[in-house]
């Protein structure tokens, strides 16, 4: 019993300890990037990733350009408590950028000692805390935690206020760039210490999307408070000033809004496991794109595709389903929106045009010959019989040209292409079969397009609504004359409730990958990914509510012993 | 996204592949030290791998030029060939189907074809080359010499593995063509033809990265 309320008091200040670093974040932070160090403990132990050549070779370059007796053999020994939580968080202001980093410290003394003598030399220590500052860049630390701030000024806010800087009575004898540099430096000092004290304004905690959103489950998390926001903040920090400097006066007036993309937070999270990794996305969408989005990317895929694909014949594939009428429809709004916001001074010209884009283009008729929906099937690898031209040189070394033949590796696949416009398709293959573009085969076309080098045949059919496209004469004589063989196992699964998949079957690509026609780094590679890694996926989904959700997930072997060891262990390989 | 995701994918599985490559280099000499040179660059045996790289922006980190680009490259070329004192009748061939080139021209002297090769090389290299002559004939003592400066090995090493792979196939062929038949020379890979008055180099370029082999040959004609 005193074993379990030990534990349990153990557990509760540990967590305690993490909430604590975690709680000095402010609420104002546009960006957070953590880090579960516990997580990863459990996964690689710290012995064994000291291990790893890769980290010993970090060690080595560490140690290299430390000038303390002190050396680094172990990530123990940076001084970081590895098996806690590390944030970094990112804050904008319309002056200045903080990049942050906050991790715990076990050992101040080690940590210390990673900075070479002569920075050392300079840290204040105040209140309880050590201060080391340098241009663009301040660290604060005690013998528990390290906040680690960078800051790069607005050069635009700069710019604008230089004369009303410069007018103030403290900055009369002081150059520009010292006025800039004093005020910065003084800016993120008092920034960082009140992050450092926890006496700034309320902690990311109190913040409900974040607390919603973030799983402490994941090895690795981000969470970003508006994506529009932040992009555009960016962007406007490049593109007003170029708009300034007269460079590009496109670009003037422009300003950032919150919703140009229209997405708002952004959640990622990092989950690993024995046989898996996987990072899952949600963005969330404002109210005025919700609309358009499902609008666009809401269609379910023909159910006639699902009967030319089996997962025998499918080394990967990539499927895509969208509402091209829709789209077309929501264009000229779309483009209105995104661009007027990047350019406002020609809001009304691209207004103009969008209306003239709608006037010339028939969406429906357009959607019909291309409905959105795509499948695209890599099945297997062939050889394939090439010329080449060479040379023989007679015995007065004469040269004559010859040609020669080799087989190469070509890859076999299939695309097909969603299209209601079956007469209209098979009246411009006619008119192909006229002109020698294609070959009329009994049923389906050979193509012969002079120049499309490609080296593979092409056979092509239009059938169930469906543009078929295919290296195989056999899979379209199948095709054609109904006797393909469907199977989709967890596939039809994937493909009906998501808009987007990208599969890769790592296993089976691998096996049949042409090995003697790979250099020998590349084999090094795909020997281990055929031996560890199973098979992968991105998936897309549709719209659900206000989110878009997105997954990747790299199934493994558990050879490894799990999917960390075997990511670290690819590094390993790719180091070689 | 998803149109460059396919491309990359499929592309990427040729440039991953082993390429090969033959450069060929011709010169027939007449009595008075004039001749004609013919260059040949072929690709074809690797021209399905180039179909496909041609489509990519860059390979290795290396920009892809545009056919336009290449053909402009081969022009500016040929206008350098064609102001040297001494070059005339220049011809070139550029098949984008099969990727053979040829750059072909008559010289009154063995030096001058000197000043055509440095028209391929970079300022430095061709500084190098008007001191270190990499074609000369000693009338004196009846030899032709071919030389060159580059240090291959040293160059190959500053490359990535990925690049060095292009190199494992190629080849380099010297043809000389004279109308003295040939007495001896000095490379023990060169062929002699039955009719002495041709002799052959092939080299693979491994070989002459490795400095196993090379190019360089001292050619001694009868009196």
């Amino acid at each position: 019993m005193k074993k379990i309320l030990l534990f349990i008091a153990v557990f509760v200040s540990y967590t305690n300890i993490a909430q604590n670093i975690e709680s000095k974040i402010p609420n104002s932070t546009e960006a957070i990037i953590s880090i579960n160090g516990d997580r990863l403990i459990e996964l690689v132990s710290i012995a064994e990733f000291d291990d790893y050549n890769f980290a010993k070779k970090m060690f080595n370059e560490l140690n290299r350009k430390n000038d303390s007796t002190f050396t680094v053999s172990s990530v123990k020994d940076l001084g970081f408590d590895i098996d806690s939580k590390a944030f970094y968080f990112h804050k904008r202001t319309d002056s200045i950028s903080y990049h942050n980093f906050m991790v715990k410290l076990t050992d101040r003394n080690k940590f210390e000692n990673l900075l070479p003598k002569k920075k050392r030399e300079s840290i204040i220590s105040e209140g309880g805390m050590h201060i080391k500052a340098s241009n663009g860049a301040i660290a604060v630390w005690n013998d528990h935690l390290l906040l680690f701030t960078g800051y790069e000024k607005q050069r635009s806010y700069f710019k604008e206020n230089e004369e009303r800087l410069m007018a103030k009575p403290e900055n009369q004898e002081l150059s520009y760039y010292k006025v800039k540099k004093r005020m910065t430096s003084q800016w993120a000092k008092t920034y960082a210490l009140d992050i450092f004290r926890g006496n700034g304004e309320a902690s990311i905690l109190n913040n409900k999307n974040y607390r919603a959103n973030k799983d402490e489950n994941a090895v690795a998390s981000v969470w970003v408070r508006n994506y529009g926001h932040l992009l555009n903040g960016a962007m406007s920090a490049g593109m007003s000033g170029m708009g300034r400097k007269g460079g590009m006066p496109f670009f003037k007036g422009f300003e950032p809004t919150s919703d140009l993309y229209g997405f708002k937070s952004v959640v990622a999270n990092l989950y690993i496991d024995e046989d898996a990794i996987k990072l899952t996305t949600e963005m969330e969408v404002n109210s005025d794109w919700q609309k358009i989005i499902k609008n666009i990317y809401n269609s379910k895929m023909n159910h006639s595709f699902y009967d030319y694909f089996n997962q025998n014949e499918a080394l990967a594939y990539m499927s895509f389903s969208m509402d091209i009428q829709a789209l077309l429809e929501e264009y000229p709004a779309l483009m209105t929106r995104i661009y007027g916001g990047i350019t406002p001074k020609y809001k009304e010209e691209m207004d103009l045009t969008g209306a003239f884009f709608s006037l010339l283009i028939d969406e429906e008729a357009i959607g019909e010959l291309m409905t959105g929906d795509v499948l695209f099937v890599l099945n297997d690898f062939g050889e394939k019989e090439v010329t080449y031209t060479s040379y023989e040189f007679d015995e007065d070394y004469k040269r004559k040209e010859l040609t020669k033949t080799k087989n190469e590796v070509v890859p076999d696949f299939t695309i097909m292409i969603g299209s209601k416009k079956e007469k209209l398709l098979n009246k411009v293959v006619r008119l192909g079969v006229k002109h020698g573009l294609f070959e009329n085969t009994g049923g389906y076309y050979k193509m012969n397009l002079p120049d499309m080098k490609t080296p593979v045949d092409l056979y092509a059919v239009v059938k169930n609504d469906i543009l078929f496209f295919t290296t195989s004469e056999e899979r379209i004589s199948n095709i054609v004359n109904n006797r393909f063989v469907k199977d989709l196992g967890k596939h039809k699964k994937l493909i009906k409730n998501n808009n987007t998949i990208f599969y890769i079957n790592g296993q089976e690509l691998m096996s049949r990958m042409p090995f003697s026609e790979l250099n020998s780094k590349a084999r090094r590679y795909f020997n281990y990914t055929k031996d560890n890694f199973k098979d992968a996926y991105f998936k897309g989904s549709k719209v659900k509510g206000n989110k878009v959700h997105s997954e990747i997930k790299i199934n493994t072997s558990s050879s490894q012993g799990n999917s960390l060891k075997a990511f670290l262990n690819f590094i390993e390989v790719l180091a070689k | 996204m998803h149109k460059k995701l396919v491309k990359v994918f499929f592309l990427g599985l040729f440039v991953i592949c082993t390429s090969c490559f033959e450069i060929i280099e011709e010169v027939s000499f007449n009595k008075d030290g004039s001749g004609h040179v013919t260059l040949t660059m072929n690709l074809s045996q690797s021209k399905t791998k180039l179909n496909s790289i041609m489509l990519l922006d860059s390979v290795n980190n290396y920009k892809v030029p545009s056919k336009t680009e290449i053909k402009n490259k081969i022009a500016q070329i040929i206008r350098k060939v064609k102001q040297i004192e001494g070059i005339s009748n220049v011809q070139n061939t550029s098949n984008f189907n099969e990727y053979i080139f040829t750059v072909s021209c008559d010289f009154t002297n063995v030096e001058v074809l000197n000043m055509v090769i440095s028209s391929f090389s970079s300022k430095k290299d061709a500084a190098i080359i008007k001191q270190q002559q990499h074609f000369s004939f000693n009338k004196s003592q009846n030899t032709f010499s071919r030389n060159y400066h580059y240090d291959l090995s040293r160059a190959f090493k500053k490359t990535n593995l990925e690049d060095r792979k292009v190199f494992e196939t190629a080849t380099m062929t010297t043809i000389y063509r004279f109308e003295t038949p040939i007495a001896s020379s000095k490379n023990p890979t060169a062929k002699i033809s039955g009719s002495k008055k041709a002799i052959m180099l092939r080299v693979h370029a491994q070989d002459l990265i490795k400095n196993k082999n090379s190019i360089k040959n001292q050619i001694k004609l009868q009196k």
